[in-house]
């Protein structure tokens, strides 16, 4: 019987989440015509980062990693690459860390270390996690267009697939042809 | 395999094998309902185990745990719309042949059940949460529920978050009763929920530029407590009255403030956070029940200073009685002998990472790590030292000291080497000596071929200066793989544990992983992988041994 209703509520909160959204009855994001959820964090400068502020005008990519996750630190030369090559074209990086209470304090000095200039928060609720990312893998990447769509969500790190990731970049800000 | 429910269970496998594997339809799925227009973003995780020999010393017959097979699954869902989510993680686990423990409850069932379900809506300044979710307050010492996926852990609080939030200020009162994940994928028994009732609130300002300032309190309302029992009828029971051990857990109260200094003229960062909790229980005695109450103290400072070439960091702890934990349920405490707790906190334990730390409620230490960047290069040196009194118990003391080399290349090919000494001191004897090495390589080793590499080494004596318990042993976890973008991933791994408790002390195994989009995948294991106690943050777990086969498969639509 628990079973039964369980899935019942499964099937049935989806339907009524789209009555709801019907009620609501307001569109888009601020104009931005995104239906994807908006975070707001503060950026290791002190700044705050507005996710709406770029949803449906930039190209956003959303990096996960975390201060004891190699591959992820194997990978940030690359995101860093492609911030001082294409942030001028609208292409707008958010460095998401993983990072718990215990290694938190290790984010900081990592990133002054490394010199890294893309904003970098800390996900320290999980709700980042929870929108983009909610197997909470790391590294974890997702790329959204500027029409406010994910176009692309990539799990893990490969060396050899740092090219590809650049050409699909510079396809969604129209720069090229993604290969 | 030659059972009928082995060769069903092999069946269902392949079938939501077969659902996991048919063509995903892209990133996520638009479409519109009444005009609104709404995005649905599916992540299905399956997770099919085949034990040759389950390591749970409880089943006492080894025909009774041997060849088991079950099957967990993961269905996430997110349906977007304007300012609102829906999510939905939908858990399923199922026992081909469940390992039967005569004379006892099994504690391996099928289980179906959302394990997360929120509607979450931002409007403005507010974020307000229905249902399950994870938070943290300040340095994770007074409340800190999230998933750690290293241990198989996972508590949410399932009830109402709001969130006020401007870029000078934020608040937040959240309220709800703790969820923990029920089958998870260490030890597969099916765990209830603790069901304690958590209230906190949170506010944290910036009243000049460069300072911000919080403070926060939570009250846990446990399963004896008045509120709890008064909402138990509402809340569908669960208002059980049974004491463990004599004793009833009331009510932990803990608050706290926090100082931080983010960035001093682009070179000094400090925080700093305190906290107090009361715990209520009471005790049944011959004399009738008697209240007791406990209390405890945490301090936590941090300083970051950053030079041209060199980055410090220095932390500080002190712990007095820190110990803020789920109620222990008294169904599978007494009747299956299941005392596994959650923690609901995570205190800094200037620990690595993965270093077991068995204490960290009556500890007091500090840690300082120096970086330093190598002129005209991407390369670093680094060296850190710990020490801590009281640990791992009292009136013992522990120093921890390593260093190593990091090169950092282009995105291409990265190194970290360290080697360090720990040493846990007694009056009467050495508990642990260790020396530690640990490797981690990234290279392109040709054009379309990656090469990961990692070993993590230790020398191991404990109770050194004891006749009978000295021992002398390795420890160790080493893998390579190959990876062959976009598609395939091999890997070769290998674990040795020497100790005298272990039987067969070599850990072979292998993986073979096949990407088929960049975010899906299957992965395959064979082979054996060590147990023993893992900890991840100062949360430590007892994981099983495990021989047999794993196969998962994650697909994101």
């Amino acid at each position: 019987m628990k079973r039964l209703a369980a899935l019942s509520l499964f099937v049935a909160l989806p339907l009524l989440i789209a009555a709801c959204a019907s009620t609501n009855g307001a569109t888009g994001d601020g104009g931005s015509g995104s239906t994807l959820p908006t975070f707001s964090a503060t950026t290791l400068d002190g700044a705050t980062f507005e996710l709406g502020d770029h949803l449906g005008k930039d190209v956003v990519l959303i990096s996960f990693w975390a201060t004891y996750c190699e591959p992820c630190k194997a990978e940030m030369p690359i995101i860093e690459q492609l911030h001082g090559r294409y942030a001028k074209d609208g292409l707008k990086i958010v460095s998401v860390a993983l990072d718990g209470a215990d290694t938190v304090a290790g984010v900081r000095p990592f990133i002054k270390r490394q010199r890294y200039s893309f904003d970098v928060v800390v996900d320290e609720d999980g709700t980042i996690s929870q929108a983009y990312n909610p197997a909470g893998t790391a590294p974890f990447t997702v790329i959204i267009g500027k029409n406010g769509k994910i176009a692309k969500q990539i799990e893990g790190f490969q060396a050899s697939e740092a090219q590809m990731l650049e050409n699909e970049v510079k396809a969604l800000l129209g720069l090229g042809h993604a290969q | 395999m030659t059972s009928a429910p082995a060769t069903a269970a092999l069946a269902l496998a392949a079938t939501l094998l077969g659902v996991s594997l048919s063509p995903p339809a892209g990133a996520v799925i638009p479409f519109e309902v009444g005009g609104v227009k709404l995005t649905l973003d599916v992540t299905e995780s399956l997770f099919a185990d085949f034990h040759t020999s389950l390591d749970d010393p409880q089943i006492l017959d080894e025909a009774d745990r041997s060849n088991i097979f079950d099957i967990r699954n993961r269905l996430n869902v997110r349906l977007r719309a304007d300012k609102l989510t829906l999510g939905v993680r939908l858990d399923f686990a199922w026992f081909a042949n469940p390992p039967a423990n005569p004379g006892q409850a099994s504690q391996y069932q099928d289980d179906i059940r959302p394990e997360e379900l929120f509607l979450t809506g931002r409007f403005g300044d507010f974020t307000v949460t229905l249902g399950d979710d994870y938070l943290t307050f300040g340095r994770g010492l007074a409340l800190s529920l999230r998933k750690i996926d290293e241990l198989g852990f996972a508590t949410s609080l399932r009830g109402v978050h709001v969130q006020w939030r401007t870029p000078r200020f934020r608040a937040r009162f959240v309220t709800g009763l703790t969820n923990t994940l029920n089958v998870d994928g260490v030890e597969e028994k099916l765990i209830p929920d603790p069901n304690d009732v958590v209230f906190g609130a949170q506010v944290e300002g910036t009243p000049i530029d460069g300072l911000k300032i919080g403070a926060h309190i939570v009250d846990i309302e446990r399963r004896h407590s008045g509120i709890r029992t008064a909402l138990a009828g509402a809340l569908g029971g669960d208002d059980d009255d049974r004491p463990l051990s004599n004793a009833r857990h009331v009510r932990t109260l803990v608050g706290g403030g926090s100082v931080e200094l983010p960035t001093l003229g682009d070179v000094l960062s400090v925080y700093a956070e305190i906290d107090a909790l009361r715990n209520e229980d009471t005790r049944e005695t011959a004399s009738g029940r008697k209240d007791t109450t406990t209390t405890g103290l945490a301090a936590y400072g941090q300083v970051q200073l950053f030079l041209e070439r060199l980055t410090l960091l220095a932390e500080l702890k002190h712990y007095d009685n820190w110990d803020v934990s789920s109620t222990l349920h008294p169904d599978t405490a007494q009747l299956q002998g299941i005392t596994q707790t959650f923690s609901y906190i995570v205190a800094p334990t200037l620990e690595r990472i993965d270093q077991r730390v068995v204490n960290n409620t009556d500890v007091t230490g500090g840690h300082l790590r120096v970086d330093y960047a190598i002129p005209d290069s991407t390369d670093s040196l680094f060296l850190s030292g710990a020490y801590f009194a009281d640990a791992p118990v009292q009136n013992d003391h522990t120093i921890h000291v390593y260093g190593g080399f990091e090169h950092t290349g282009t995105g291409t090919d990265r190194l970290l080497l360290q080697a360090g000494y720990r040493r846990e001191e007694a009056a009467e004897l050495t508990r642990l000596r260790m020396i530690h090495l640990d490797l981690d390589v990234f290279a392109l080793l040709a054009p379309g071929v990656d090469m990961q590499l990692h070993w993590s080494h230790e020398f191991r004596d404990k109770n050194v200066g004891t006749a009978t318990l000295q021992e002398t042993y390795l420890e160790g976890t080493s893998y390579v793989s190959v990876n062959l973008p976009p598609d395939w991933s091999f890997t070769a791994q290998f674990e040795y544990l020497t100790d005298a408790s272990t039987d067969s002390p070599y850990f072979p195994g292998a993986i073979i992983q096949y990407r088929f989009t960049r975010d899906s995948f299957i992965r395959l294991f064979a082979g054996r992988s060590k147990g023993g106690l893992k900890c991840s943050g100062g949360v430590c777990r007892v994981f099983p041994s495990f021989e047999g086969v794993k196969l998962e498969s994650t697909v994101r639509f």
